[in-house]
């Protein structure tokens, strides 16, 4: 594959035009510093996450405790840096591995029609209406709770998005007269998924993954936050939020909810961001101006 | 067309064997014991293993899953979802009289959500590359970052606490029950759905709108001579908006499941409050008869899609 | 952007009027004459033969009745029977006369009779049959009921006195086969009973209604009751707005409802304590300096004042009737290096992985957990944290898989003898409450002896020597004794607190609405 930047490359265009979306490109300033942050969690944090104090109870923000300390007089900020690892991981995890399995069987049930079709898009809704919630608490009981367990719940419950879009894509792929064409020379259909497929709906299935990881990182909140979660005393930023549904603490101690829960909301928002940012990159359509 | 359904029913059938069979085999397959759960840890009595046995005769827990599962298909086929382990009331009247709540709160979220999705879509796709048109992306987008119960818990605080505006939680004051009284306890939990709805829809009205407007017949109606107001009214909104009905009908499950989190903030009796406690109380029959019903609406909900989108789009035969 | 904002000042101004409208106008008039509970929990039925739970247990105290029940300062107090007698083979109950059921038909020891005959008939599906197992009862007339137990038992009482052996109306439920009663619908609407209060309806999962039973032993002042499970720090906020009388209190929450105008906190020992199960059929905790060493490295008396912002007590004993307690205990007091010096002795190895499991979701033990895990590993221990459901826990409690199990609860404050179940060989989980596995049975004889004496000096002599060999070998790590804290708005009057919540309404019938 050729990487030589003529103007006219469609690839150069939508790098172009990510550049020129402020937003997006914020975004992905955002998400860089949150996963320095992230990495270098150790490094920065300055307290271990899981030491207790009791004699630092719900301290507020000081110079020791650059965030406060919360309930069992652990250090906020070295939990949030933490925490981000075990939330970007979740979601950028879970994502990539939704959208890898999707693509394939999209791709696979688009080329090959017929049966293999009508199998993977009854499986697609067998998968869609199995309610996730369930079936992330049953296996929470049966593997055991924790950041791994969701990765593969998450992937298990997510592969079908990806999965349409790729099949719808390469549908209409199939009738492109191009893809006949290498077709007609003798082209395995395998090899027109890898030569031709996977490579035209890399841009969209991107997209898929970049807003899926939003909404993944988003799921984890939601199921700390119902108690089914990442288990503590491993901090996420969803069940650092958990103290977020007493109303006292939400008046009096804003160090306990305020950064968690910025958190999610920054870098969900950050991340959908990029992934707007890249749709209209990728989308040819939407040139005007 | 008719083959077609019959066909699409028969799959769907077999569909909701296979989910019955798995969602079964996976509660039943949950840890713990439901009996014991009925003894509360804290408050530890004896545990009295007569009673343990003769609790798990009597809820059909001592049976194998296959034959449980054969017996619980049986009734379902006749119209009886079982008996909860907990309340001992029969499932389905459990159920059903949380579908009221849970439909009132996702209907008037949904209906919240499509006005704002369709007055901002619009505003959006009119003035495309306008601060108003970034301002709307940039709200929508923010509209699905913050979650929801997060949402919820800030706007009890400033609604409900500090502005007194409307009640904190449930659905009715007690000894009250009218109209208006529910209608304060809705407001807040189907604005805060409602808007975590709007923002994903307001990028397909965007969107729709943007093709349809750049489409040739609008240009022809403009070429016309038809006001730009007239044209978006009478052609462009119409035809952008038969794509956004099946993206409806294909989210109203997922709105289910966004609904949960909401209903345990506003302390709504709806379905998923009832789901997430159920499973907590291993009262296995609900959990059961919840995910049934999930599994249902998603694939009547599926099929709806379809049939909407080749009624509404002749270029797509359904074979 | 004229449109934006006009789209954005309709929406406003849909959202204010739905608002604002309704919330301050309604339910004023009806709700002054009434008042709301907090329940901490949602009830699911209202059975006395079903497991005793909280929230079912706070509504079935109001709207039935029992022999007797457990008052304010844990002391007996008479309901249905007006005074009773205790001898060493059997109780005596003289029941009050010109009783009636909600309904209006006449009440008699028949009731009774029906009711304990039920309780104790495992058939029935009752949870109490263990308790009553081989206990005889009778009737000899209409004002009289008379209880045999298997053995002598003067603690006997206290099986049976607060929450429990609600009496149930033999005239509608009479012709239930037996095998069927616990599933009867009647528990779902128990509209006859013998309470203040009848029973209205239960929305589920929203409110149960009450309201004043006219048939009642005397005029019950406030004409209805809404009994909300609602969270408790929304409880608390609508205890400041007035939509809310009465509140169950965290100690989180304290501060923030001490600022409130008009309501009255009020704190009362609870009749159980916060524990760490430690399993000793694991020969790893079978010698006590281990346990010992364990409570030493844990600073208590730091979670009582910073946990619990000092509403609590430490606790030294599996006894907490205050009788039953010698003079002195020992007190563990906070010492680390005690700690890793009887580790040392008892020849603890370092690295040796412990769990310590419990059920997450409660402020208060969720932070304590993560306090004790600290405090053992700073003393040498390696423990690991397990969050579980409840189900998960106690099906490690009977395949004993567990090593530290945090939980709390209990009542134990009326007679020690309820303590007995926690700490006696022949008590181990499931068969009884015994879930360290904990056995000394030179302690389990003086309790024994202690109970077939119905002369409490003698008794309170045996159990403070029992309580004594429990205070030395640490059948469980004692956590802390909190308070249970009420908060009551200013409308109500009357209401006297208990420190044991399910009880808490025990004098429902005096209280009274302000103005």
């Amino acid at each position: 594959m050729t990487t030589t930047v003529t103007p006219a490359s469609p690839r150069s265009l939508a790098a172009r035009r990510f550049r020129r979306n402020r937003m997006a490109l914020a975004g992905a300033v955002f998400l860089t510093a949150v996963g320095v942050l992230a990495l270098a969690a150790p490094l920065v944090a300055g307290h271990d996450p899981n030491t207790v104090d009791l004699a630092a109870f719900r301290e507020p923000p000081s110079a020791a405790h650059l965030l406060g300390t919360d309930s069992s007089g652990r250090d906020v900020f070295a939990r949030l840096v933490h925490a981000g690892r075990v939330s970007l991981l979740v979601g950028l995890l879970s994502s990539l591995a939704a959208v890898a399995f999707g693509t394939l069987l999209g791709a696979l049930a688009g080329m090959l029609g017929g049966p293999v079709d009508a199998v993977v898009m009854r499986a697609a809704d067998v998968v869609l209406s199995f309610p996730s919630l369930v079936v992330i608490v049953v296996l929470a009981g049966v593997l055991g709770p924790g950041a791994a367990m969701l990765v593969l719940v998450f992937a298990a419950c997510n592969w079908p998005t990806a999965c349409r879009v790729v099949r719808g894509l390469t549908l209409s792929l199939r009738e492109r007269e191009y893809v006949q064409a290498a077709r007609a020379f003798g082209a395995g259909r395998l090899t027109v998924i890898g030569r031709h497929v996977l490579p035209a709906v890399l841009p969209q299935v991107a997209v898929a993954g970049t807003l899926l990881v939003a909404q993944l990182i988003l799921l984890e909140a939601v199921l700390s936050f119902l108690g089914l979660g990442v288990r503590p005393p491993r901090a996420s930023w969803g069940n650092m939020l958990t103290d977020a549904q007493n109303l006292t603490l939400i008046q009096t101690m804003p160090w306990l909810w305020l950064p968690p829960g910025l958190a999610i909301a920054l870098t969900v928002l950050a991340v959908n961001f990029v992934g707007d940012g890249l749709r209209d990159a990728v989308d040819l359509k939407g040139v005007r101006g | 067309m008719l083959a077609y359904l019959v066909r699409r029913l028969l799959t769907n059938a077999a569909v909701f064997l296979l989910i019955s069979a798995g969602v079964f085999l996976l509660v039943r397959a949950a840890p713990g014991d439901p009996v014991r759960m009925m003894v509360d840890p804290e408050r530890l009595a004896s545990g009295g293993p007569a009673f343990v046995a003769a609790k798990r005769a009597e809820l059909g827990l001592d049976r194998p899953v296959l034959v449980t599962y054969g017996i619980w298909l049986r009734d379902v086929l006749g119209g009886d979802l079982g008996h909860s382990f907990v309340s001992r009331r029969p499932v389905a009247e459990v159920l059903g009289e949380r579908m009221g709540p849970t439909v009132l709160l996702m209907g008037t979220a949904l209906a919240i959500g499509l006005v704002l999705a369709v007055a901002a879509g619009t505003l959006a796709a009119i003035r495309r590359n306008t601060a108003v048109d970034h301002a709307t992306t940039v709200a929508g987008l923010g509209a699905i970052s913050v979650p929801s119960f997060f949402l919820g818990i800030a706007a009890i605080y400033l609604f409900s606490l500090r502005l007194g505006w409307a009640p904190s939680s449930g659905m009715s004051t007690p000894g009250d029950g009218g109209a208006a009284d529910l209608l304060a306890h809705l407001v807040l939990p189907a604005a805060v759905l409602g808007l975590s709805i709007a923002g994903p829809f307001t990028r397909y009205v965007r969107a729709g709108l943007l093709a349809e407007l750049d489409a040739d017949y609008v240009r022809t109606a403009e070429a016309k001579g038809a006001g730009p107001g007239r044209v978006l009214m009478r052609h462009a909104l119409r035809n952008a908006l038969i794509p956004l009905i099946t993206v409806v009908m294909i989210s109203v499950p997922q709105l289910l499941a966004g609904a949960v989190a909401v209903e345990q903030v506003f302390a709504w009796p709806g379905m998923g409050q009832l789901a997430v406690s159920s499973i907590g109380q291993l009262d296995h029959p609900v959990v059961i008869g919840f995910a049934m019903f999930v599994a249902v609406l998603v694939l009547v909900c599926n099929l709806a899609a379809d049939l909407l989108y080749a009624v509404a789009d002749p270029r797509i035969s359904l074979s | 952007m004229n449109r934006l904002s006009g789209a954005l000042a309709v929406v406003v101004l849909v959202l204010a009027a739905g608002c604002s409208g309704p919330a301050d106008s309604p339910a004023q008039d009806s709700a002054h004459n009434a008042i709301n509970i907090h329940l901490y929990q949602k009830p699911k039925r209202f059975s006395p033969l079903d497991p005793p739970t909280g929230p079912d247990q706070q509504v079935m105290t109001l709207i039935f009745d029992n022999l007797l029940t457990v008052d304010d300062s844990y002391a007996y107090a008479p309901r249905l029977a007006e005074r009773w007698e205790v001898d060493e083979d059997r109780i005596t109950f003289h029941l009050r006369a010109g009783l009636k059921w909600s309904d209006g038909m006449p009440f008699t020891s028949e009731d009774v009779l029906f009711t304990y005959r039920l309780l104790a008939d495992a058939k029935s599906g009752s949870a109490m049959a263990g308790k009553l197992a081989g206990a005889a009862f009778e009737a000899p007339d209409d004002a009289t009921f008379v209880i045999r137990p298997a053995r002598p038992n003067v603690g006997f009482l206290s099986l049976i006195a607060g929450p429990f052996a609600f009496i149930l109306p033999e005239h509608v439920l009479g012709m239930e086969p037996v095998d069927k009663i616990a599933g009867s619908t009647f528990f779902n609407h128990p509209t006859v009973g013998m309470g203040p209060y009848t029973f209205v309806t239960y929305k589920t999962d929203q409110y149960v209604e009450l309201a004043a039973n006219p048939h009642y032993r005397k005029p019950v002042a406030i004409p209805r009751i809404f009994l909300r499970p609602i969270s408790s720090d929304v409880a608390t906020a609508q205890l400041g707005t007035g939509e809310m009388d009465l509140v169950q209190i965290s100690p989180t929450d304290l501060r923030a409802v001490e600022e409130l105008k008009g309501v009255t906190v009020s704190a009362k020992p609870s009749p159980g304590f916060i524990r760490i199960a430690v399993d000793q059929s694991d020969k790893r905790f079978a010698d006590p300096r281990v346990r010992r060493a364990m409570l030493h490295a844990i600073d208590r008396e730091a979670l009582v004042a910073k946990l619990l912002a000092g509403h609590g007590r430490v606790q030294n004993s599996s006894f907490v009737t205050p009788w039953a307690l010698p003079g002195t205990l020992e007190e563990y007091a906070y010492d680390p290096a005690r700690a890793r010096s009887l580790l040392a002795e008892a020849g603890w190895k370092a690295g040796q992985k412990v769990t310590l499991s419990w059920i997450p979701g409660q402020r208060d033990r969720d932070v304590t957990a993560t306090v004790v895990q600290g405090a053992l590993s700073a003393a040498g221990m390696t423990v690991e944290l397990k969050q579980v459901q409840a189900a998960e826990l106690l099906e490690s409690y009977e395949k004993r898989t567990f090593d530290l199990a945090l939980f709390g609860g209990g009542s134990y404050a009326v007679d020690p003898s309820s303590s007995v179940t926690i700490i006696n060989c022949a008590a181990f989980y499931p068969g009884g409450g015994n879930i360290s596995n904990f056995c000394d049975e030179s302690l389990d004889t003086l309790a024994a002896r202690a109970d077939a004496r119905t002369d409490r000096d003698q008794r309170a002599k045996l159990y403070q020597e029992a309580a004594s060999k429990d205070n030395a070998q640490v059948p469980y790590l004692w956590l802390y004794n909190p308070d249970t804290l009420w908060a009551t708005g200013s409308r109500l009057r009357g209401f006297k607190p208990s420190g044991d919540f399910t009880t808490g309404f025990w004098n429902a019938d005096e209280w009274t609405l302000a103005g």
